[in-house]
Protein backbone atom coordinates (compact mmCIF):
# COMPACT_ATOMS: atom_id res chain seq x y z
CA UNK A 1 0.00 0.00 0.00
CA UNK A 2 1.39 3.42 -0.70
CA UNK A 3 1.91 5.03 1.88
CA UNK A 4 1.23 9.32 1.63
CA UNK A 5 3.74 11.62 2.18
CA UNK A 6 2.53 14.21 4.86
CA UNK A 7 4.95 16.58 6.59
CA UNK A 8 3.39 17.81 9.94
CA UNK A 9 4.02 21.76 10.54
CA UNK A 10 3.06 22.66 14.24
CA UNK A 11 1.14 25.81 14.27
CA UNK A 12 2.82 28.81 15.48
CA UNK A 13 2.60 30.84 19.20
CA UNK A 14 2.26 34.36 18.71
CA UNK A 15 3.40 36.88 21.28
CA UNK A 16 0.04 37.35 22.24
CA UNK A 17 -0.86 33.79 23.04
CA UNK A 18 2.01 33.34 25.15
CA UNK A 19 1.22 36.76 27.37
CA UNK A 20 -2.16 35.39 27.56
CA UNK A 21 -0.99 32.04 29.58
CA UNK A 22 0.60 34.69 31.77
CA UNK A 23 -2.43 37.37 32.04
CA UNK A 24 -4.29 34.98 34.52
CA UNK A 25 -2.04 35.38 37.18
CA UNK A 26 0.46 38.76 36.06
CA UNK A 27 -2.19 40.58 34.38
CA UNK A 28 -2.39 41.57 30.29
CA UNK A 29 -0.16 44.42 30.82
CA UNK A 30 2.60 42.85 33.41
CA UNK A 31 2.75 39.41 30.82
CA UNK A 32 2.76 41.73 27.33
CA UNK A 33 5.73 43.11 28.82
CA UNK A 34 7.80 40.02 30.46
CA UNK A 35 7.16 38.03 26.65
CA UNK A 36 8.18 41.64 24.71
CA UNK A 37 11.57 41.63 27.31
CA UNK A 38 11.99 38.19 27.06
CA UNK A 39 12.07 37.78 23.58
CA UNK A 40 14.26 40.65 22.80
CA UNK A 41 17.31 39.27 25.29
CA UNK A 42 16.66 35.91 23.35
CA UNK A 43 17.26 37.76 20.13
CA UNK A 44 13.62 36.56 18.67
CA UNK A 45 12.16 39.37 16.62
CA UNK A 46 9.22 37.08 14.50
CA UNK A 47 5.69 36.53 15.38
CA UNK A 48 4.40 34.17 15.46
CA UNK A 49 7.31 31.80 17.04
CA UNK A 50 7.64 28.43 16.49
CA UNK A 51 7.13 26.34 19.32
CA UNK A 52 10.64 26.18 20.81
CA UNK A 53 11.13 29.81 20.19
CA UNK A 54 8.10 30.01 22.60
CA UNK A 55 9.13 27.63 25.19
CA UNK A 56 12.63 29.51 25.57
CA UNK A 57 10.95 32.72 25.78
CA UNK A 58 8.68 30.74 28.76
CA UNK A 59 12.15 30.02 30.36
CA UNK A 60 13.57 32.92 30.11
CA UNK A 61 11.19 34.37 32.00
CA UNK A 62 11.06 31.43 34.07
CA UNK A 63 14.44 33.05 35.34
CA UNK A 64 12.87 35.65 37.46
CA UNK A 65 12.69 35.31 40.79
CA UNK A 66 8.76 35.50 42.75
CA UNK A 67 5.70 34.84 40.78
CA UNK A 68 6.29 35.74 37.78
CA UNK A 69 9.07 33.06 37.69
CA UNK A 70 6.64 30.47 38.80
CA UNK A 71 4.18 31.53 36.49
CA UNK A 72 6.41 30.93 33.73
CA UNK A 73 7.04 27.80 34.64
CA UNK A 74 3.58 26.38 35.07
CA UNK A 75 2.65 28.28 31.45
CA UNK A 76 5.74 26.08 30.44
CA UNK A 77 4.34 22.95 31.23
CA UNK A 78 0.90 24.16 30.28
CA UNK A 79 2.36 24.92 26.40
CA UNK A 80 4.31 21.19 26.53
CA UNK A 81 0.90 19.34 26.45
CA UNK A 82 -0.49 21.50 23.59
CA UNK B 1 -20.97 2.19 45.21
CA UNK B 2 -21.77 3.84 48.67
CA UNK B 3 -24.17 6.71 48.50
CA UNK B 4 -22.44 10.16 49.48
CA UNK B 5 -23.90 11.59 53.04
CA UNK B 6 -22.76 15.28 54.59
CA UNK B 7 -23.17 16.26 57.63
CA UNK B 8 -22.70 19.75 59.14
CA UNK B 9 -23.06 22.19 61.95
CA UNK B 10 -21.91 25.07 64.11
CA UNK B 11 -21.03 25.80 67.39
CA UNK B 12 -20.16 28.22 69.64
CA UNK B 13 -18.24 28.43 73.34
CA UNK B 14 -14.58 27.52 73.95
CA UNK B 15 -12.90 24.79 71.93
CA UNK B 16 -13.65 22.18 74.17
CA UNK B 17 -17.38 23.10 74.07
CA UNK B 18 -17.36 23.95 70.59
CA UNK B 19 -15.86 20.19 69.53
CA UNK B 20 -18.55 18.46 71.92
CA UNK B 21 -21.58 19.80 69.59
CA UNK B 22 -19.80 19.82 66.03
CA UNK B 23 -19.02 16.01 66.99
CA UNK B 24 -22.35 14.93 68.57
CA UNK B 25 -24.06 16.45 65.34
CA UNK B 26 -22.12 14.99 63.15
CA UNK B 27 -22.58 11.51 65.04
CA UNK B 28 -25.97 12.04 65.20
CA UNK B 29 -26.87 12.82 61.72
CA UNK B 30 -24.02 10.49 60.12
CA UNK B 31 -25.59 7.77 62.46
CA UNK B 32 -22.95 4.93 62.52
CA UNK B 33 -21.04 5.90 59.24
CA UNK B 34 -17.63 6.85 59.29
CA UNK B 35 -16.39 9.90 57.33
CA UNK B 36 -14.01 10.40 54.89
CA UNK B 37 -13.39 13.31 55.52
CA UNK B 38 -13.93 15.91 58.07
CA UNK B 39 -13.11 19.43 57.44
CA UNK B 40 -13.39 22.36 60.42
CA UNK B 41 -13.28 26.16 60.20
CA UNK B 42 -12.79 27.86 63.36
CA UNK B 43 -12.86 31.29 64.76
CA UNK B 44 -9.97 32.97 67.08
CA UNK B 45 -12.22 31.95 70.33
CA UNK B 46 -11.83 28.52 69.09
CA UNK B 47 -8.34 27.96 68.42
CA UNK B 48 -6.97 25.07 66.06
CA UNK B 49 -4.55 23.88 68.30
CA UNK B 50 -7.18 23.42 71.31
CA UNK B 51 -10.11 22.30 68.95
CA UNK B 52 -8.31 19.80 66.23
CA UNK B 53 -6.88 17.54 68.85
CA UNK B 54 -10.44 16.76 69.90
CA UNK B 55 -12.13 16.39 66.38
CA UNK B 56 -9.34 14.32 65.10
CA UNK B 57 -9.69 12.22 68.53
CA UNK B 58 -13.38 11.30 67.73
CA UNK B 59 -12.51 10.54 64.13
CA UNK B 60 -9.34 8.47 64.07
CA UNK B 61 -9.36 6.79 60.55
CA UNK B 62 -11.27 10.15 59.14
CA UNK B 63 -9.06 12.92 57.13
CA UNK B 64 -9.36 15.71 59.08
CA UNK B 65 -8.65 19.32 57.72
CA UNK B 66 -8.85 22.61 59.55
CA UNK B 67 -8.60 26.25 58.92
CA UNK B 68 -8.92 29.43 61.14
CA UNK B 69 -11.85 32.02 59.66
CA UNK B 70 -12.63 35.38 59.53
CA UNK B 71 -16.49 34.20 60.03
CA UNK B 72 -18.02 31.06 59.72
CA UNK B 73 -21.65 29.50 58.04
CA UNK B 74 -23.75 26.52 57.28
CA UNK B 75 -26.78 26.22 55.41
CA UNK B 76 -28.98 28.07 58.15
CA UNK B 77 -27.14 30.72 58.72
CA UNK B 78 -23.75 32.74 59.44
CA UNK B 79 -21.51 33.55 62.63
CA UNK B 80 -18.37 34.91 64.20
CA UNK B 81 -16.77 33.78 67.11
CA UNK B 82 -18.03 30.62 66.24
CA UNK B 83 -16.76 27.00 64.58
CA UNK B 84 -17.97 24.93 61.69
CA UNK B 85 -17.65 21.69 60.50
CA UNK B 86 -18.30 19.22 57.51
CA UNK B 87 -18.52 15.44 57.64
CA UNK B 88 -18.42 13.54 54.23
CA UNK B 89 -19.13 10.16 53.73
CA UNK B 90 -18.86 7.83 50.85
CA UNK B 91 -16.88 6.23 48.62
CA UNK B 92 -13.84 8.40 48.55
CA UNK B 93 -10.32 7.82 48.99
CA UNK B 94 -8.15 10.45 50.21
CA UNK B 95 -4.65 10.95 50.92
CA UNK B 96 -2.83 14.45 52.34
CA UNK B 97 0.10 15.99 53.36
CA UNK B 98 1.17 19.26 55.31
CA UNK B 99 4.03 21.71 54.43
CA UNK B 100 5.20 24.28 56.56
CA UNK B 101 7.77 27.41 55.27
CA UNK B 102 5.46 29.01 52.72
CA UNK B 103 7.11 31.98 53.38
CA UNK B 104 10.68 31.12 52.58
CA UNK B 105 9.61 28.67 49.30
CA UNK B 106 6.24 27.71 48.34
CA UNK B 107 7.49 24.97 45.85
CA UNK B 108 9.26 22.79 49.16
CA UNK B 109 6.25 23.75 51.15
CA UNK B 110 4.77 22.02 48.34
CA UNK B 111 6.73 19.56 47.61
CA UNK B 112 6.55 18.33 51.74
CA UNK B 113 2.79 18.50 51.71
CA UNK B 114 2.88 15.92 48.29
CA UNK B 115 5.25 13.74 49.80
CA UNK B 116 4.13 10.20 49.13
CA UNK B 117 0.82 11.40 47.26
CA UNK B 118 -0.20 9.34 44.37
CA UNK B 119 -1.24 10.34 41.12
CA UNK B 120 -4.01 7.67 40.54
CA UNK B 121 -5.95 5.17 42.46
CA UNK B 122 -7.57 2.01 40.17
CA UNK B 123 -11.27 2.34 40.49
CA UNK B 124 -11.34 5.87 41.12
CA UNK B 125 -10.99 7.92 38.10
CA UNK B 126 -11.87 11.28 39.23
CA UNK B 127 -8.94 13.60 41.54
CA UNK B 128 -9.69 16.99 43.13
CA UNK B 129 -7.78 17.88 45.62
CA UNK B 130 -8.38 20.66 48.27
CA UNK B 131 -5.33 23.54 49.44
CA UNK B 132 -5.94 25.37 52.17
CA UNK B 133 -3.04 27.95 53.50
CA UNK B 134 -1.78 30.39 55.43
CA UNK B 135 -2.37 33.88 53.09
CA UNK B 136 0.13 35.68 55.72
CA UNK B 137 3.25 34.41 54.08
CA UNK B 138 2.48 36.13 50.93
CA UNK B 139 2.62 33.42 48.81
CA UNK B 140 -0.66 32.65 48.14
CA UNK B 141 -0.83 32.30 43.96
CA UNK B 142 2.79 30.65 44.39
CA UNK B 143 1.69 27.70 45.99
CA UNK B 144 -1.46 27.21 44.19
CA UNK B 145 0.24 27.13 41.01
CA UNK B 146 3.04 24.96 42.07
CA UNK B 147 -0.04 22.76 43.63
CA UNK B 148 -1.36 22.36 40.32
CA UNK B 149 1.68 21.87 38.80
CA UNK B 150 3.53 19.16 40.70
CA UNK B 151 0.29 17.45 40.73
CA UNK B 152 -0.80 16.98 36.77
CA UNK B 153 -2.75 19.02 34.71
CA UNK B 154 -5.66 17.14 34.82
CA UNK B 155 -6.73 18.09 38.55
CA UNK B 156 -9.04 19.52 39.47
CA UNK B 157 -8.55 22.07 42.97
CA UNK B 158 -10.59 24.01 45.34
CA UNK B 159 -9.64 25.89 48.57
CA UNK B 160 -8.86 28.86 50.70
CA UNK B 161 -6.81 31.09 52.53
CA UNK B 162 -7.28 30.93 56.51
CA UNK B 163 -8.52 33.95 58.10
CA UNK B 164 -7.94 35.52 61.82
CA UNK B 165 -11.20 37.26 62.30
CA UNK B 166 -9.73 40.55 60.68
CA UNK B 167 -6.69 40.88 62.77
CA UNK B 168 -3.91 40.19 59.96
CA UNK B 169 -1.78 38.58 62.44
CA UNK B 170 -1.48 35.05 62.40
CA UNK B 171 -3.95 32.36 60.43
CA UNK B 172 -3.33 28.72 61.09
CA UNK B 173 -4.32 25.43 59.26
CA UNK B 174 -4.40 22.07 60.24
CA UNK B 175 -4.16 18.27 59.14
CA UNK B 176 -4.86 15.89 62.12
CA UNK B 177 -3.96 17.52 65.59
CA UNK B 178 -0.92 18.82 63.71
CA UNK B 179 -1.13 23.05 63.47
CA UNK B 180 0.16 25.50 61.78
CA UNK B 181 1.51 29.07 60.64
CA UNK B 182 2.98 29.81 57.14
CA UNK B 183 1.58 26.23 55.72
CA UNK B 184 -0.41 24.74 53.89
CA UNK B 185 -2.28 21.77 53.93
CA UNK B 186 -3.12 19.47 50.82
CA UNK B 187 -5.71 16.86 50.56
CA UNK B 188 -6.64 14.64 47.41
CA UNK B 189 -10.02 12.83 46.75
CA UNK B 190 -10.13 10.31 44.53
CA UNK B 191 -13.68 9.99 43.50
CA UNK B 192 -16.04 7.53 41.57
CA UNK B 193 -17.97 10.78 40.03
CA UNK B 194 -16.25 14.29 39.28
CA UNK B 195 -16.81 16.89 42.06
CA UNK B 196 -17.62 20.19 40.64
CA UNK B 197 -16.15 23.75 41.87
CA UNK B 198 -17.70 27.04 40.92
CA UNK B 199 -16.27 30.39 41.08
CA UNK B 200 -17.35 33.87 40.94
CA UNK B 201 -16.55 37.34 41.99
CA UNK B 202 -19.00 40.76 41.64
CA UNK B 203 -16.34 43.40 41.70
CA UNK B 204 -15.81 45.93 39.14
CA UNK B 205 -12.69 48.75 38.89
CA UNK B 206 -13.31 51.58 40.39
CA UNK B 207 -9.93 53.65 39.72
CA UNK B 208 -7.91 54.41 36.52
CA UNK B 209 -5.24 51.74 36.06
CA UNK B 210 -2.36 52.62 37.86
CA UNK B 211 0.94 51.03 37.57
CA UNK B 212 3.04 49.63 40.45
CA UNK B 213 6.30 51.42 40.13
CA UNK B 214 7.79 49.60 43.87
CA UNK B 215 7.53 46.18 44.97
CA UNK B 216 9.62 43.50 46.93
CA UNK B 217 7.29 39.92 46.76
CA UNK B 218 3.99 40.60 48.32
CA UNK B 219 4.55 44.00 49.61
CA UNK B 220 3.63 47.16 47.40
CA UNK B 221 5.72 49.97 48.38
CA UNK B 222 4.61 52.64 45.08
CA UNK B 223 2.07 53.14 42.92
CA UNK B 224 2.78 55.68 39.75
CA UNK B 225 5.86 56.65 42.03
CA UNK B 226 3.69 57.65 44.71
CA UNK B 227 3.64 55.76 48.61
CA UNK B 228 0.99 52.83 47.96
CA UNK B 229 -1.52 53.62 50.65
CA UNK B 230 -1.86 57.02 49.46
CA UNK B 231 -2.86 56.35 46.07
CA UNK B 232 -5.08 53.75 47.64
CA UNK B 233 -6.46 56.02 50.38
CA UNK B 234 -6.70 58.76 47.29
CA UNK B 235 -8.64 56.92 44.68
CA UNK B 236 -11.14 55.26 46.89
CA UNK B 237 -11.93 58.54 48.93
CA UNK B 238 -15.10 59.50 47.30
CA UNK B 239 -16.40 55.66 47.83
CA UNK B 240 -15.44 55.80 51.43
CA UNK B 241 -16.74 58.87 51.70
CA UNK B 242 -20.55 57.46 50.80
CA UNK B 243 -19.89 54.88 53.23
CA UNK B 244 -19.01 57.26 56.02
CA UNK B 245 -15.73 56.58 56.86
CA UNK B 246 -12.35 58.33 55.77
CA UNK B 247 -9.46 55.52 55.99
CA UNK B 248 -6.90 57.75 57.18
CA UNK B 249 -8.58 58.38 60.64
CA UNK B 250 -9.32 54.42 60.99
CA UNK B 251 -7.54 52.62 64.15
CA UNK B 252 -4.80 49.91 62.97
CA UNK B 253 -7.04 47.29 63.53
CA UNK B 254 -9.80 48.39 60.90
CA UNK B 255 -7.66 48.83 58.49
CA UNK B 256 -7.75 45.61 57.16
CA UNK B 257 -11.47 45.52 56.71
CA UNK B 258 -11.21 48.96 54.82
CA UNK B 259 -8.26 47.24 52.16
CA UNK B 260 -10.55 44.33 51.74
CA UNK B 261 -13.34 46.29 50.71
CA UNK B 262 -11.37 47.84 47.86
CA UNK B 263 -9.19 45.45 46.29
CA UNK B 264 -6.83 45.47 43.55
CA UNK B 265 -7.81 44.31 40.47
CA UNK B 266 -5.57 43.11 37.19
CA UNK B 267 -7.19 43.09 33.91
CA UNK B 268 -6.67 39.62 32.54
CA UNK B 269 -8.41 39.48 29.10
CA UNK B 270 -11.64 41.00 29.34
CA UNK B 271 -12.25 39.98 32.68
CA UNK B 272 -10.94 41.18 36.25
CA UNK B 273 -8.34 39.21 38.68
CA UNK B 274 -8.57 40.09 42.21
CA UNK B 275 -5.65 40.78 44.26
CA UNK B 276 -6.44 41.01 47.88
CA UNK B 277 -4.61 43.83 50.00
CA UNK B 278 -4.67 42.89 53.24
CA UNK B 279 -2.48 44.94 55.73
CA UNK B 280 -0.65 48.44 55.75
CA UNK B 281 3.33 47.89 56.16
CA UNK B 282 4.89 50.98 57.82
CA UNK B 283 3.15 54.24 57.15
CA UNK B 284 3.35 53.82 53.12
CA UNK B 285 2.90 50.32 51.91
CA UNK B 286 0.57 47.36 51.15
CA UNK B 287 1.24 44.02 52.08
CA UNK B 288 -0.81 41.49 49.62
CA UNK B 289 -1.84 37.64 49.74
CA UNK B 290 0.58 37.02 46.89
CA UNK B 291 3.33 38.47 44.90
CA UNK B 292 2.78 41.48 43.30
CA UNK B 293 5.52 42.06 40.33
CA UNK B 294 6.77 45.96 39.74
CA UNK B 295 5.45 46.79 36.15
CA UNK B 296 1.43 45.08 36.71
CA UNK B 297 -1.44 47.09 36.37
CA UNK B 298 -4.01 47.15 38.81
CA UNK B 299 -7.12 49.05 39.29
CA UNK B 300 -8.90 49.56 42.46
CA UNK B 301 -11.99 47.70 42.42
CA UNK B 302 -15.32 47.72 44.58
CA UNK B 303 -19.02 45.85 44.44
CA UNK B 304 -22.23 46.44 45.09
CA UNK B 305 -23.78 44.34 47.26
CA UNK B 306 -26.60 43.08 44.70
CA UNK B 307 -23.40 42.38 42.68
CA UNK B 308 -22.38 39.65 45.54
CA UNK B 309 -25.06 38.01 45.92
CA UNK B 310 -25.61 37.61 42.20
CA UNK B 311 -22.09 35.97 42.31
CA UNK B 312 -22.61 33.93 44.73
CA UNK B 313 -25.46 32.03 42.89
CA UNK B 314 -23.73 32.05 39.76
CA UNK B 315 -20.87 30.16 41.69
CA UNK B 316 -23.19 27.85 42.83
CA UNK B 317 -24.15 27.03 39.06
CA UNK B 318 -21.34 26.73 38.10
CA UNK B 319 -20.54 23.91 40.52
CA UNK B 320 -23.66 22.17 39.77
CA UNK B 321 -23.10 22.13 35.72
CA UNK B 322 -19.42 20.73 36.42
CA UNK B 323 -21.29 17.50 38.41
CA UNK B 324 -23.64 16.76 35.32
CA UNK B 325 -26.83 17.75 36.79
CA UNK B 326 -26.71 15.54 39.60
CA UNK B 327 -28.12 15.60 42.65
CA UNK B 328 -25.89 16.84 45.17
CA UNK B 329 -24.71 15.65 48.59
CA UNK B 330 -23.69 19.04 49.63
CA UNK B 331 -21.18 21.58 49.57
CA UNK B 332 -17.91 22.88 50.70
CA UNK B 333 -18.21 27.09 50.47
CA UNK B 334 -14.84 29.58 50.75
CA UNK B 335 -16.26 32.94 50.42
CA UNK B 336 -14.30 36.13 50.82
CA UNK B 337 -14.38 37.67 53.93
CA UNK B 338 -15.07 41.15 51.89
CA UNK B 339 -18.36 40.11 50.92
CA UNK B 340 -19.74 39.82 54.25
CA UNK B 341 -17.85 43.78 54.90
CA UNK B 342 -20.11 44.58 52.11
CA UNK B 343 -23.46 42.86 52.78
CA UNK B 344 -23.46 43.30 56.51
CA UNK B 345 -26.61 41.53 57.62
CA UNK B 346 -27.44 40.79 54.29
CA UNK B 347 -25.01 38.51 53.92
CA UNK B 348 -27.26 35.33 54.84
CA UNK B 349 -28.93 36.37 51.81
CA UNK B 350 -26.11 35.24 49.42
CA UNK B 351 -26.06 31.75 51.83
CA UNK B 352 -29.59 30.85 51.32
CA UNK B 353 -28.92 32.20 47.62
CA UNK B 354 -25.99 29.41 47.18
CA UNK B 355 -27.55 27.15 49.17
CA UNK B 356 -31.08 27.06 47.23
CA UNK B 357 -29.05 26.93 43.91
CA UNK B 358 -27.59 23.48 45.24
CA UNK B 359 -31.00 21.78 45.72
CA UNK B 360 -31.19 23.11 49.74
CA UNK B 361 -28.17 20.47 50.31
CA UNK B 362 -25.93 20.53 53.84
CA UNK B 363 -23.11 23.26 53.23
CA UNK B 364 -20.40 24.51 55.41
CA UNK B 365 -17.66 26.90 55.07
CA UNK B 366 -16.35 30.27 55.81
CA UNK B 367 -15.09 33.54 55.19
CA UNK B 368 -11.84 33.56 53.65
CA UNK B 369 -8.68 36.20 52.99
CA UNK B 370 -8.60 34.30 49.70
CA UNK B 371 -9.88 31.52 47.91
CA UNK B 372 -8.72 28.73 45.18
CA UNK B 373 -9.98 27.40 42.10
CA UNK B 374 -8.16 25.91 39.23
CA UNK B 375 -9.82 23.27 36.56
CA UNK B 376 -8.04 21.47 34.27
CA UNK B 377 -6.42 24.33 31.33
CA UNK B 378 -6.50 27.22 33.80
CA UNK B 379 -3.83 29.18 33.86
CA UNK B 380 -4.38 30.72 37.76
CA UNK B 381 -6.05 29.38 40.54
CA UNK B 382 -5.88 32.11 43.41
CA UNK B 383 -8.53 34.43 43.76
CA UNK B 384 -10.17 37.15 46.28
CA UNK B 385 -13.75 38.58 46.40
CA UNK B 386 -14.97 35.30 44.96
CA UNK B 387 -17.04 32.63 46.40
CA UNK B 388 -15.47 29.30 45.81
CA UNK B 389 -18.27 25.82 45.81
CA UNK B 390 -16.88 22.45 45.80
CA UNK B 391 -19.83 20.73 45.41
CA UNK B 392 -20.24 16.77 46.24
CA UNK B 393 -22.73 14.61 44.27
CA UNK B 394 -24.25 12.14 45.54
Amino acid sequence: MEQANIQMTEPGVSRADLAKLLAQALGNEKASDVVQKAASKLGIRRDPLDKGQALSVLEQIAQTPGLVGITARFAKSRLHLR
Amino acid sequence: MLETRVATAMADGDAAQAADKLIAKVRADLADAVPALVMVFASTKQPLAALMPIVSAAFPTSTVLGASTAGEFIETGDAKGSAAIFALCGDYRIFSGLGTGLKASAEQAVQTALEGMPTQVVGFPHRTAILLLDPLAGSSEEATLMTAGLMGFDLRLAGAAAGDDLALKCTHVSLGNQVVTDGLVIATLFSKQPLGVGVCHGHEPLSVPLTVTRAEGSVVHEIDGRPAWQVWVEHTHEATRKLGFDPVQLPAAEVGGYLLRFEAGLAQGEAIKIRAPLFRVGDHSIGFACGIPEGSVIRITESEPARQIDSAREAARRALAQVGGIPLAGAVVFDCICRNLILKDEFKTAIAGIHAELGRVPLAGFETYGEIALDAGDLSGFHNTTTVVLAFPK
